[in-house]
């Protein structure tokens, strides 16, 4: 064993202290930060910030499955001015000038609700945008934008006039070919792209004989989902030149560094730090020991190569 | 911004901790008590729970993941007590854990009873339906402490009733009901409630299904009598950060309001909650 591995990355004219991130939804500051120093990730993703305060979806909005679970939460959030006043002038003190950054996670109904979201948020004291076109949670916007390239391409047009952050556009598995929409954001301007938000299911409780979930359907995540991430992921790298945020069922540093081999720039743990409040922490420093045992020295090195 | 500063919410004792179960026997059918011992984590004790909080109990189950949260019941000796119904698969496994099988518990979560709502009050009534009894236990424990405050509980059973002994030891008066009439009032603890009837000076602590407690807001709020309430709800992570628990509450100017279960709650006052969403 050598020296200890480097695990600092840059992309997007960013450098982060590691390629380890929380995955929209999953984190909370004044929560996950009770558990464990998030200020030691590379970086922390929002929930997603709509325009104006949204209430979500009734409940149940959770329901477990074999190896992951589904949500339909719907968005629930309260709006980008209170987030600006309240949530993420918290973020920014608690992470001082540790230098992890702040991803905020961007909801909409419509182009419109997007773009004045983006605005707003662009504003403030945030590193990078993360358009969310990939909700199945929500009747409109959401999925209805991620799962059609042209609605894609139009979404990402009309936030990159009025970004000049760093914009992400978080893709959507439910689709035929993921690559095509990859493609389309980022001939639209798209700085990075995250990958895979859920997959589209539901649960049935045989017990009552009804949908388990009030909203029907909801998003899977959890470990079920990772061989779906992992391709998925591979695939978007080979077909676009920007960065990618690999992310789906990743439970420990090996998933993580599974991720990166794939060809991922960073990753993004979620449903993980529900079931372990600690657990993107704990990963990144599972990541390190793997590295460090197998001699890796940074996380490049990780990758298996693009051709 | 609060008054404490970012950095200080930082509690990394708060984590996990592992339990041993040291005891795990049926207390009626299908109603099992866990006794866990927990060990320290780090020199760090256990955190004793308040009436009302509930932990968070992960499975040795990689195929199922979620938290189960159970209210504490009873707590000494940092030995935990769990009183749960075998409902469901994860709980069935609980049930089946042998003595010495090692679980992962997070430290005791949400608010719980604001005891401090019976001081100066003539009487508690805790009423508990169900598996509801078992976090009544130890609110009792608590408001035996509070002197001249008299505690009543009315407690309601499917069939077989559970945890009397307990409660006897607990409480200046114990009420029975079981739905059908095989010990006590033939009826529910809601039903047992209006007929023992209540007055001013009450104060009201209830936990158990959604329908009765939405009985006893309705009944509370006609006699003008606090009342506060513990809910369920299916959890994602059982800690704040997900927002799958949602419960709806009125908000100023007739608006509704998202609160969480497992953290704003479990106990919320029974005027605020909007039970018809
Ligand atoms: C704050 C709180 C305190 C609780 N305290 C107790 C207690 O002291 N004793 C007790 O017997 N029960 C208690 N419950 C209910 C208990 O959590 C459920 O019975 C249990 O989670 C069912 O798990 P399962 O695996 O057997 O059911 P499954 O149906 O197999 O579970 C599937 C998923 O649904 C969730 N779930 C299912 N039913 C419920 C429910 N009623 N409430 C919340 N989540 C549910 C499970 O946690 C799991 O994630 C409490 C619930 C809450 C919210
Ligand atoms: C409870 C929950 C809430 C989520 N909320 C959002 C969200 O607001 N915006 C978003 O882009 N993705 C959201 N996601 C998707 C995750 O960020 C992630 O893409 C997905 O869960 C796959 O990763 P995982 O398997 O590690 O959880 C949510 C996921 C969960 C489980
Ligand atoms: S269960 Fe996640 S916020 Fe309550």
């Amino acid at each position: 064993m050598s020296d200890e591995p480097y695990l600092g990355v840059a992309f997007c004219g960013l450098t982060f202290n590691n390629p380890v991130f929380t995955a929209s939804g999953t984190f909370s500051a004044r929560e996950s930060g009770r558990f464990y120093d998030f200020a030691k990730l590379g970086a922390v993703t929002t929930k997603g910030v709509s325009a104006r305060p949204w209430l979500g979806n009734n409940t149940p909005r959770i329901a477990e499955t074999r190896s992951g679970m589904l949500n339909a939460i719907g968005l629930e959030n309260p709006g980008a001015d209170r987030f600006i006043a309240e949530e993420l002038p918290f973020i920014r003190e608690y992470i001082g000038d540790s230098g992890a950054r702040v991803i905020v996670n961007v909801a909409g109904h419509d182009a419109d609700e997007y773009r004045e979201a983006a605005e707003k948020l662009d504003g403030a004291d945030v590193d990078m945008l993360e358009l969310n076109i990939s909700c199945p949670n929500i009747r409109e916007g959401g999925l209805a934008f991620g799962a059609d390239p042209r609605m894609a391409a139009e979404v990402t047009r009309v936030v990159r006039r009025v970004a000049r952050k760093p914009l992400i556009v978080k893709l959507t598995p439910n689709v035929t070919d993921i690559t095509e929409i990859a493609r389309a954001v980022e001939s639209e301007g798209a700085d990075a792209l995250s990958l895979i938000n859920t997959l589209v299911g539901m649960s049935i409780d045989a017990d009552r004989r009804a949908p388990l979930l009030a909203n029907v359907s909801g998003g899977l995540s959890g470990p079920a989902i990772k061989p779906v991430a992992l391709h998925m992921v591979y695939r978007t790298v080979r077909a676009v030149r920007i960065p990618v945020i690999g992310m789906g069922g990743i439970m420990s540093g090996v998933d993580a560094a599974e991720f990166l081999m794939a060809g991922a720039s960073a990753v993004a743990v979620g449903t993980a730090s529900l079931i372990k409040p600690s657990a993107p922490l704990d990963i990144c420093a599972e990541l390190e020991t793997f590295m460090a045992e197998r001699g890796y020295a940074n996380v490049a090195s990780l990758s298996l190569g693009t051709n | 911004m609060s008054e404490t500063s970012a950095r200080d919410i930082l509690r990394p004792e708060l984590g996990d901790f592992f339990a041993e179960i040291v005891r795990n026997e049926e207390v009626a059918a299908y109603v099992y008590r866990m006794i866990l011992l927990i060990n320290d984590k780090a020199g760090t004790p256990y955190p004793a729970p308040l009436p009302g909080q509930f932990v968070n109990v992960y499975l040795n189950d990689a195929g199922r993941l979620l938290p189960r949260p159970i209210s504490a019941c009873d707590w000494s000796n940092e030995r935990l007590t769990l009183v749960f119904g075998a409902v469901g698969a994860g709980t069935r496994q609980m049930a089946a854990y042998a003595e010495g099988t090692r679980l992962r518990v997070g430290a005791p979560e949400g608010c719980g009873f604001d005891t401090g709502a019976a001081r100066g009050m003539n009487r508690a009534i805790l009423v508990g339906g169900g598996l509801g009894a078992a976090p009544l236990l130890l609110l009792a424990d608590a408001l035996r402490g509070y002197g001249s405050c008299a505690v009543r509980a009315v407690l309601g059973f499917g069939s077989e009733p559970f945890l009397l002994r307990e409660f006897e030891e607990r409480c200046d008066e114990v009420f029975v009901a079981t739905d059908d009439g095989s010990a006590g009032f033939h009826g529910n603890a809601a039903d047992l409630l209006k007929e023992l009837s209540v007055s001013g000076g009450d104060s009201l602590f209830a936990c158990g299904p959604a329908p009765m407690l939405r009985v006893l807001s309705r009944f509370a709020g006609g006699q003008g009598i606090p009342l506060q309430v513990s809910l369920e709800e299916r959890m994602g992570c059982g800690y704040g950060a997900c927002l799958g628990c949602a419960c709806t509450v009125a908000g100023a100017e007739e608006t509704a309001l998202r609160r969480r279960v497992c953290r704003d709650g479990p106990v919320f006052n029974g005027s605020e909650v909007i039970w018809d969403v």
